[in-house]
C-alpha cells in the first residue's frame, strides 16, 4: 500500500533525524554540564546546607530565581565564546580596552582566589572530619593538585574526583527519607519570604554567589571556544547548559530540603562539617560523616584543580600571553605565576590556625556575587552588541530579561551593604 | 617610533589652526606593506576626516574633504587577537607602531605580548621588563575589510583554508609565526 510505504519512509526519515540530532547533542555536550555541576562544590553545599538549616523552606525561592539566572548567563557565556572564538577576559579586552579588562580580571582573580580558598577550607573540613589536621591536609592537597595538573595527569583522576563529589547525589535520597514537608517547599520555592535580617540577607546573597560563581562564567566561554563549537551547536549547547543548571539546581533544592527536614527541624545550625553531615542521617545513618567528608573531599580537590588553571588561562588570554600547559615556565611566566599565585594564597588562608572553616566557606560566595556584578554588566553589553554577536545578539526582550537579573543581583547586595552599615 | 596610544587624546586642529577636538581613532588605507595614514576620527564623532598631508606629531591637523573610509587602528586593531596560521592563539595587539617619514605616518607594524599593556595601565617600569615584541605589518594581512570581522593573515589563501569555515566570523589577527619568542 502506497500510504502504509509513505507513513513507513516518514517513520525512517523521523527516526534518522533523531539519532542524528543525539549524536550532534553528544558531540556538544561538556560545557554546560560540567560548569553548571562544578557548582555544587565544598562552598556550594556549605552554603545551601546553612540556607536550609537556618531558613527551612523559607528562602528556597532564591535557589529558584539563581537557577533560572544560571540558565540564562550560562547560555550568553556558551554563545559568546561559539559567536567569537574567545574568552571572556579578552573579549572584555577588546571591545572595552586594557583598564576596563584590568578592572574585570581583577575581580575574576579576587572572587578565584576566594573561591579557591574555599576549596581548600573545603579538604580541611573534610579531613578534619578523619582527624587530619589542616596543617598536614592543606599543603598536601595543594602540592597534589599543582603536580597532577601541571604534569599533566590531571585527566587521569578527573573522573574519580568528579565520581566521589557526586556523593552528594546523595542529598537526593536523604532529602526523600528525612520527610520534608513538600508543601512548605513549595510554597518556599514560589512566594517569596522578604529576607529581612542581615544574616538572611548574607544566605540569600551567598547562595547567588554559589550558584552562579564569576568562575563558572569565564569557565563555560573557555570551554566552548576550547571544544571549538560552532554556531550550529548552540541548539544542542542550549540543551546542555540547561541540563547542567537544572541539575545543579535540583541537588541544591535536595540539600536545602534535607537541612530544613533535620537541621532547622531540631533548632540547630552549622558551625562545622560534623553538623553539616547531619542531613545525611535519614540515608547514612551513623556513615552521614564518612560519606559527607568524602563528597566534600571530591568536589573540593576536583574545584581546586580546575579554579588556579581557569584563572592562569583568563589572565594569560587577557593579557595578550597565550599559554598552555605544555609550555615550559621560560615560555609562560605569566601563566605559572597566576596559578602559583592562586594556589599558594588560597592554601594560606585556609591553613591559618584560627581561621573559621564553615565562614570562609560561605563568606566567599557572598565575595562571589559582589564581584559577579561587573562581569554580568559586560557580559550583557556584549551579548547585545549586534557587531560582536552579529545575528546572535541579544534582542530586546532578552535583553530586558538580562538586565532584570542583573538589577535583582545588585539589589540583593545593595541591601546587604545597606543593612551592614546600618 | 610613535605608537598609536601615545596619539589617542592628543588635541588636533582644522585647517585654519582652530581646536578641531581630540584624537579618537587613526584611519589607514588597505595598503599591504605600509598603508598610509589617510584619516582621523575626533572624539565624539562616528566618520574619519582626512588628515593634512603633512603629518605633525606637535600639532596634527585635519584637512577640508570629505569623510575617507578604511581600517580604524584603534577600534578594528588595537587589543585583537593574534592567531597564527594553525589557527591557534599566540597573541594580543598591545600597540600599534607608526612611522613619521617626511611628512606621512604611516604603520609598520604592531606590538603583541604583555609589555604594551602594562605601558598602557600606567605601569611603565615594569613594562621594560616584561616581554613584547613587534609584528611586522608586512607579516600581517587582513582577511576581511573592517571592524570585528578582521581577520589577518601571513598567507590569505593558506589562512582561508585553515580558518575560513571556524574563524570567519570572528575577530583576528594572524601572524606567521607559531609563536612569539621569549623576549
Amino acid at each position: 500500500m502506497p500510504i502504509d510505504r509513505t507513513s513507513c519512509h516518514a517513520m525512517r526519515a523521523l527516526r534518522a533525524r533523531r539519532a542524528a540530532g543525539l549524536v550532534a547533542l553528544a558531540a556538544v555536550v561538556g560545557p554546560g554540564l560540567l560548569a553548571g555541576l562544578s557548582d555544587d562544590d565544598a562552598p556550594g553545599i556549605t552554603t545551601y546546607s546553612i540556607l536550609g538549616a537556618d531558613y527551612g523552606y523559607r528562602l528556597l525561592w532564591v535557589l529558584l530565581l539563581s537557577t533560572v539566572a544560571l540558565v540564562l548567563f550560562h547560555e550568553i557565556g556558551a554563545r559568546l565564546g561559539v559567536v567569537t572564538g574567545q574568552g571572556l577576559a579578552g573579549l572584555i579586552r577588546e571591545r572595552y580596552g586594557v583598564r576596563w579588562a584590568a578592572i574585570s580580571l581583577l575581580a575574576l582573580l579576587i572572587a578565584n582566589v576566594g573561591t579557591t580558598c574555599a576549596e581548600f577550607a573545603g579538604v580541611a573540613a573534610a579531613m578534619e572530619l578523619a582527624g587530619v589536621s589542616r596543617v598536614v591536609s592543606v599543603p598536601v592537597a595543594a602540592l597534589a593538585v599543582s603536580l597532577l595538573v601541571l604534569r599533566g595527569s590531571f585527566r587521569r583522576i578527573e573522573r574519580l574526583l568528579l565520581a566521589l563529589s557526586t556523593v552528594f547525589v546523595a542529598y537526593v535520597a536523604s532529602g526523600l527519607l528525612a520527610g520534608p514537608d513538600w508543601s512548605a517547599t513549595a510554597r518556599g520555592l514560589v512566594v517569596p519570604g522578604i529576607p529581612a535580617s542581615r544574616a538572611a540577607l548574607l544566605a540569600a546573597t551567598a547562595t547567588v554567589g554559589t550558584t552562579l560563581a564569576p568562575w563558572g562564567l569565564a569557565f563555560i566561554q573557555s570551554y566552548a571556544v576550547d571544544k571549538r563549537l560552532k554556531p550550529e551547536d548552540l541548539r544542542y549547547e542550549r540543551i546542555d547548559v540547561i541540563t547542567g543548571a537544572v541539575l545543579t539546581g535540583v541537588i541544591g533544592l535536595f540539600v536545602v530540603v534535607a537541612c530544613a527536614a533535620t537541621l532547622h527541624a531540631e533548632g540547630r545550625s552549622i558551625n562545622d562539617a560534623r553538623d553539616a553531615a547531619v542531613a545525611l542521617d535519614p540515608l547514612a545513618g551513623g556513615l552521614a560523616a564518612t560519606l559527607f567528608g568524602g563528597g566534600l573531599l571530591g568536589a573540593s580537590l576536583l574545584a581546586a584543580s580546575i579554579l588556579p588553571l581557569s584563572t592562569a588561562y583568563s589572565v594569560s588570554e587577557a593579557l595578550g600571553d597565550e599559554s598552555a600547559l605544555d609550555d615550559r615556565f621560560a615560555d609562560a611566566p605569566v601563566f605559572y605565576i597566576t596559578y602559583g599565585f592562586v594556589v599558594v594564597v588560597s592554601a594560606g588562608f585556609a591553613l591559618v590556625p584560627a581561621a573559621p572553616l564553615v565562614p570562609i566557606l560561605f563568606l566567599s560566595q557572598v565575595l562571589n556575587a559582589v564581584l559577579l556584578l561587573p562581569l554580568l554588566v559586560f557580559v550583557h553589553r556584549i551579548a547585545r552588541d549586534p557587531e560582536v554577536m552579529g545575528e546572535h545578539a541579544n534582542g530586546r526582550v532578552a535583553s530586558l530579561v538580562v538586565v532584570t537579573a542583573i538589577a535583582l543581583i545588585a539589589l540583593c547586595v545593595a541591601s546587604l551593604g545597606v543593612l551592614s552599615a546600618i | 617610533m610613535p605608537l598609536l596610544t601615545d596619539l589617542l587624546g592628543l588635541d588636533m586642529i582644522d585647517h585654519r589652526g582652530r581646536p578641531a577636538g581630540r584624537l579618537h581613532d587613526l584611519v589607514v588605507t588597505a595598503d599591504p606593506e605600509h598603508p598610509p595614514i589617510v584619516g582621523a576620527v575626533l572624539r565624539g564623532e562616528r566618520q574619519a576626516r582626512p588628515v593634512a598631508a603633512a603629518f605633525d606629531l606637535a600639532a596634527p591637523a585635519i584637512a577640508e574633504g570629505e569623510g575617507v573610509d578604511g581600517l580604524w587602528l584603534a577600534r578594528d586593531v588595537l587589543d585583537t587577537q593574534v592567531y597564527d596560521i594553525g589557527g591557534h592563539r599566540i597573541s594580543r595587539v598591545g600597540d600599534v607602531v607608526l612611522d613619521l617619514s617626511q611628512g606621512v605616518l604611516t604603520v609598520s607594524g604592531v606590538e603583541a605580548g604583555i609589555a604594551p599593556v602594562l605601558r598602557r595601565l600606567g605601569l611603565v617600569r615594569a613594562s621594560r621588563r616584561a616581554r613584547g615584541r613587534t609584528l611586522a605589518w608586512s607579516e600581517l594581512h587582513p582577511l576581511s575589510k573592517r571592524g570585528h570581522s578582521l581577520v589577518l593573515a601571513a598567507d590569505p589563501e593558506r589562512a582561508h583554508g585553515h580558518l575560513a569555515a571556524a574563524h570567519a566570523h570572528r575577530p583576528h589577527l594572524l601572524s606567521r609565526h607559531a609563536r612569539p619568542p621569549s623576549a
